[in-house]
């Protein structure tokens, strides 16, 4: 295998994971409406609790100086599952918490403050996840013993895997009454809930599918590098999840995922040859001002994306009696029959 | 005993420069009713221009430094403010498109910052170790400046808003902007004018807060903003003198924690505060303004 | 037993900070008919309805519907008892198609929990959906904007969308915050006797807050009548004619 294929796999790698992280926050934002500034933090949870799964207790690890909680030594899948698992619960507690009483902008800001004071916290508390140096150790499926080559193809086939996995259970959701009453609620909350709608059940709903989403993206992100540190959760990757989305199209799950294709095949690898000049840190700085800017950019001419939300379309529908559409399944009412009797 | 004194005093200090950034922040939010995810980077643009102008070739001394890099960080809130997001706000007023915008906005900011000034840790310090005892604190010369300093902020900015017509529009536009704009109040000038203000306070914080870690990188800022929304959140989004409080709380709470759980550990007390907030009682101590106090009860 | 009222309403008070915009009402609806609410600007009376429908909870008083003491339930709950509301400015969910607003409004279609959203078992209840609200839109002559955006409509149109987005869920108690507001005189006459036949033949309780007399004195049996938060008449429109504080607050004098 050449470097240029080894290269271009690992691009299409990345580019799987990054589509489930874009479904995910897609799902929140675009579906739901929920401006989730922490949904990185979703992710992390995700890839630190896998971590953990994996490596061996901290004890003598990292040459004696790690310190960090678990340590259970757990094989793919079980490590992945467990990180999973984790991440829907701490969506249920995030999302549980935050859904209960805010809404709109306040929900944004506290969103954000909660992910601004995690990454304080994780950074300056050792004994979590061993502060910035984070987790390392952990190994993907396969990596010890296939050939480099063969792993890599492995490794295309789990995140391919999990992406269209991930790609079904969403459409599914989005094409179905319950994607139907979540768009309802990012419309007009009130309306919805005059509608027999409990925006707080449905926005729980759509948190915790991108929760799921966040999990398994994170989970095999950090399995694929095999570890994970402060660095990876940064806001700047909320942003790239943010401009993933604005740039293929709120509120559709295919938009999402070319969104996320353009900006990380777009900005992030057609850039990373560019001669390194001075400081290592200047590209990746330049490059989140590319992403910025390409955010507000769409936000200024092209708001709804490259592919737009679309209507439902639906089958032509069969003719029925005025009276059996106004009086179809409802709730039983006492005494109606009569009452309309009466009247005539 | 005398350990809890001392770290209560330090607590205020930290408190008095965080009430700075916090009025900054709310006012910010009161008058134009958006959440500015910016702001961070306003304190950091503040604590390098402080760096700047006291290091060669200016060499200014501290003071002036302090002064300049204030209005500088105001000049750059002010044209951000009024040639990016008010155009901006004007052309996309749904709050999905704003919370994006500022949110971008903000990254792209941190990002030039780290550019320019890369990842390294410079040093702002004023002298002034001399420790005194007033009662039962303890407080450097440098810290009691600090104080001092920031009060003087906190006390123009009450005159402001107690004593000068823009004061009064502005309250009036936090409270209820379409009454606001209905009585023909000049908003367009007030919400210029709050970008620039609220861009000064940013830097007179930003510039404190860096001589009070001594060292800092282009950090500084969007670290620095979780406590200014938890503080600003606690008082009531708006409301300036619930902002005050707010952080007084924060600031006290944090140091005292140091205490208690250690100084890593500390986050967690502001991060379980805002938690509470978030669950029991979003409005803050006095209640929220503007949009934000409009909680569905759906 | 006598059945009890489809709705009552015993000294609800409510304020907004400082501003007493409901003070005291009580009233009762009976079963099955079509009551009006009247009262000049700012009378309380789409507080009122704020109230009932739950959008607004923190009231003083209690609320009853169909017997069941529904007091400060908020707003999902009392729709899922039943009760539908319009709203003075009709609102739309703006990034869906009409028929989308329409079939998002079914009651508990099968496909709004999880599991069944993934196992696809909600389709049989669609079909019957869907053809309902084609015979909805149809009633109110609104196939040819059956595929239109909810931002792309006139206000008259959001206003007959909303309200067949309220059929959709059969209410059994509607309330409607001035349904004939923005509607043009030819549509008028048309929305009033879609609005009879829906009481004629569902069989709904309706009530109606209207400015337009002629057609709350057309719809409605009876009418209330508020003025500064409180209840100050009741009785049919020809009775109120004549009523001293009614032509005071809210009729004027017909000599002007
Ligand atoms: N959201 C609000 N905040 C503060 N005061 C309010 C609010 N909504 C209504 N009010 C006040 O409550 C009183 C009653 O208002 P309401 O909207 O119920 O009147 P209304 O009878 O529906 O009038 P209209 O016929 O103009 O629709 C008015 O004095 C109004 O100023
Ligand atoms: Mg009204």
């Amino acid at each position: 295998m050449s470097a240029l294929e080894f290269y271009i796999i690992t691009v299409a790698i990345f580019g799987c994971l990054n589509g489930i992280l874009a479904l995910g926050f897609n799902m929140q934002f675009g579906q739901a409406g929920i401006v989730n500034l922490a949904f990185i933090v979703l992710v992390a949870v995700g890839a630190y609790a896998t971590g953990i799964a994996s490596v061996q207790p901290a004890s003598g690890s990292f040459g004696g100086t790690g310190t960090y909680i678990g340590g259970f030594g757990w094989a793919f899948p079980w490590n992945m599952l467990f990180g999973i698992a984790v991440t829907v619960l701490f969506g249920l507690l995030l999302g549980g918490a935050a859904l209960l009483r805010l809404r709109h902008d306040y929900l944004a800001l506290c969103l954000f403050a909660i992910g601004v004071g995690l990454q304080v916290l994780v950074t300056d508390y050792l004994p979590l996840f061993n502060g910035s140096e984070g987790i390392v150790g952990m190994s993907a499926p396969g990596q010890d013993v296939l050939d480099p080559s063969v792993f890599q193809f492995v490794f295309l086939g789990i995140s391919a895997a999990a992406l269209v996995i991930v790609f079904v259970i969403f459409t599914r959701v989005t094409s179905s009454p319950l994607g139907r009453a979540m768009k309802a609620v990012r419309d007009d909350e009130e309306a919805a809930a005059a509608n027999a709608k409990n925006p707080w059940r449905l926005k729980l709903t759509a948190f915790l599918l991108g929760s799921f989403a966040a999990g398994v993206g994170g989970s095999l992100q950090a399995l694929y590098i095999g570890g994970w540190s402060v660095q990876g959760w940064s806001p700047t990757e909320n942003l790239v999840l943010l401009a993933a989305v604005i740039v293929g199209g709120r509120g559709r799950n295919i938009g999402a995922l070319v969104g996320s294709f353009i900006v990380l095949e777009g900005i992030l690898e057609a850039t990373r040859f560019l001669p390194s000049i001075g400081d290592p840190a200047l590209l990746p700085n330049l490059q989140t001002i590319a992403i910025g800017l390409l955010v507000l950019a769409f936000l200024w001419w092209r708001p709804e994306g490259i592919l737009p939300e679309r209507k439902e379309r639906f089958a032509k529908p069969a003719a029925i009696s005025l009276t059996a559409a106004l009086n179809g399944p409802g709730p039983v009412v006492a005494g109606e029959t009569e009452r309309t009797a009466e009247k005539l | 005993m005398q350990i809890w004194l001392s770290t209560l005093g330090f607590g205020l200090v930290d408190a008095a420069v965080l009430a700075v950034a916090a009025v900054g922040f709310t006012l910010q939010f009161g008058v134009t009713n958006y959440v500015n995810f910016a702001y961070g980077d306003l304190i950091t643009f503040g604590a390098f221009m402080a760096f700047f102008a006291g290091g060669a070739p200016f060499g200014l001394p501290i003071w002036q430094s302090l002064m300049v890099a204030a209005v500088l960080t105001g000049a750059l809130s002010f044209a951000v403010g009024r040639f990016v997001f008010t155009p901006f706000f004007q052309r996309r007023p749904q709050l999905l498109f704003a919370l994006a915008m500022t949110f971008a906005a903000s990254l792209i900011l941190s990002s030039v910052w780290g550019a320019i000034w890369g990842g390294q840790y410079r040093e702002l310090t004023y002298g002034g170790e001399q420790v005194h005892s007033l009662g039962p604190f303890v407080a450097t010369t440098a810290e009691l400046l600090f104080v001092v300093v920031a009060l003087a902020a906190l006390l123009g900015v009450h005159l402001l808003l107690s004593q000068t017509k823009l004061g009064r529009t502005m309250r009036a536009m936090s409270d209820d902007r379409n009454l606001a704009i209905a009585c023909g109040l000049n908003i367009r000038r007030t919400t210029n004018l709050t970008w620039l203000i609220t861009g000064l306070l940013a830097g007179t914080a930003g510039v404190i807060q860096a001589m009070q870690v001594h060292t800092f990188n282009t950090n500084i800022g969007s670290t620095y903003v979780f406590l200014i929304i938890t503080a600003a959140v606690l008082g009531g989004i708006g409301r300036p003198y619930g902002a005050v409080i707010g952080a007084t709380i924060i600031g006290v709470t944090s140091q005292l924690a140091v205490l208690v759980v250690g100084a890593a550990l500390s986050p967690v007390v502001v991060f379980l505060i805002l938690v509470f907030l978030m669950v029991a009682r979003p409005t803050g101590i006095f209640g929220a303004t503007g949009r934000t106090s409009t909680f569905g009860t759906a | 037993m006598a059945i009890a009222p489809a709705l009552r309403v015993e000294s609800v008070s409510c304020s907004y900070d400082g501003v007493q915009a409901v003070r005291n009402v009580t009233l009762e609806v009976p079963q099955g008919s079509f009551y009006g609410l009247i009262g000049p600007n700012g009378a309380g009376k789409s507080t009122l309805l704020d109230c009932i429908s739950g959008v607004n909870v923190g009231y003083e008083g209690r609320v009853w519907l169909d017997g069941a003491d529904v007091t400060r339930l908020p707003l999902q709950l009392m729709a899922e008892r039943g009760l539908g509301r319009t709203f003075q400015t009709a609102r739309v969910f703006r990034r869906m198609s009409v028929l989308s607003n329409l079939m998002v409004a079914a009651r508990h279609p099968a496909g709004e929990a999880l599991g069944a959203a993934l196992l696809g078992t909600w389709k049989a209840d669609e079909e019957l959906n869907l053809a309902r609200a084609w015979t909805i839109l149809k009633f109110f002559d609104l196939t040819h904007i059956a595929d239109n955006w909810g931002s792309e409509l006139s206000g008259g149109q959001e206003r007959l969308i909303e309200l067949s987005r309220i059929l959709m869920s059969h209410p059994r108690v509607v309330l409607l915050d001035e349904p004939f507001a923005g509607v043009s005189p030819v549509n008028r006459a048309k929305l009033a006797n879609q609005l009879r036949q829906l009481s004629m033949d569902t069989g709904v309780t309706i009530l109606m807050v209207e400015h337009r007399l002629e057609w709350v004195e057309n719809l409605c049996e009876t009418v209330f009548v508020m003025a500064e938060g409180k209840l100050i008449a009741q009785g049919s429109l020809a009775q109120l004619r004549s009523e001293r504080a009614v032509i005071d607050s809210y009729l004027g004098s017909p000599t002007k």
